[in-house]
């Protein structure tokens, strides 16, 4: 009787031994899971961000690659930042995120575009971007930051 | 052997079966490496952007872009420019540009032009770059034959 009750103890010992190693090795295969979710989600917004008509250089309803028109920059940055409903609007594109406009050459300069802060976990992408003037019809040098809260 | 020693050894047994089991498995679950997609798409596209960004870049020197200070550099040299020749003031644009870019995020790089001697002492560098590149090569055409400018982002 009592090898029985060893045998029955050893045996649930190991049950809950090895059940709760189960879902710590699932917990850690469930945050890199998310991890590279979030990444997706980062390249998914800088991605709408370069093609967005509210920002990019058109010419004859063409489209410039990784190009920005400072003009549309400027009054897209000043309507978001001063209006709650285009915030809220364009929310569902950026979600939470910052997205920055670094204009390096000729002269640097900064625009903060679209700023909606969470606590977590930061992503952060640059990719170079043309900034295109149209009254004097050239192009600066420049990048686009995306960071992205979550 | 009495038959209750028979089956504690059995015991014993799965136990030791079970722990090498346990101990595999753990091994296999923390030696898997982190996923990382977006550094992975940083590299993928931002050596070919730079480049193709940097030679589209309007300079001081007439309105000319890079690509034509380069064009003219390498065959005429004939553009007179705030900062001196094509050459010197290409020099100049795409140095600054690399430095507000690459330099800023502490990347090493390696930055050069083949095709014509004037350009190719265009070269820019920065950090150790012995190890995994990532390359990019952007033709310009010009009447004595397309400058190859390429631009090697080290990890």
């Amino acid at each position: 009787m009592f090898e029985t009750l060893a045998v029955l103890v050893v045996f649930f010992f190991f049950l809950i031994f090895g059940a709760s190693f189960y879902f710590k090795l699932q917990e850690n295969s469930l945050l890199r899971e998310l991890d590279k979710t979030g990444q997706l989600r980062a390249i998914q917004i800088a991605q709408k961000s370069l093609h967005l008509p509210e920002l990019d250089c058109s010419f004859v309803n063409v489209q410039r690659d990784n190009c920005f028109d400072v003009l549309k920059v400027d009054k897209f940055g000043a309507l978001v930042n001063a209006d709650d409903n285009a915030l809220l609007e364009y929310f569902k594109t950026f979600e939470y995120s910052t997205l920055t406009v670094y204009r390096v050459y000729p002269l640097p300069a900064t625009t903060v575009i679209y700023d909606r802060v969470q606590d977590g976990s930061i992503t952060v992408l640059q990719i170079p971007i043309l900034l295109f003037t149209a009254k004097q019809s050239d192009y600066g040098f420049g990048y686009l930051e995306v960071k992205v809260y979550g | 052997m009495a038959k209750g020693q028979m089956e504690i050894l059995g015991l014993a047994i799965i136990v030791v079966l079970i722990m090498l089991g346990v101990l595999f498995a753990v091994m296999f679950v923390l030696r898997a490496p982190a996923s990382n997609v977006a550094q992975e798409y940083k590299e993928s596209q931002l050596a070919a952007s730079l480049i193709t960004t940097i030679l589209g870049t309007t300079t001081p020197c007439n309105d000319a872009s890079v690509t034509e200070l380069l064009q003219d550099c390498a065959v005429l040299n004939r553009l007179e420019c705030p900062a001196g020749d094509s050459c010197a003031q290409a020099h100049d644009a795409i140095g600054k540009m690399l430095a507000g870019t690459l330099e800023t995020w502490k990347r090493s790089y390696t930055f050069s032009i083949e095709g014509a001697y004037n350009v190719e002492q265009l070269t820019f560098s920065s950090g150790d770059c012995t190890g995994e590149r990532e390359s990019s090569i952007n033709p310009i055409p010009t009447p004595g034959g397309a400058l190859q400018v390429r631009l090697d982002l080290c990890r």
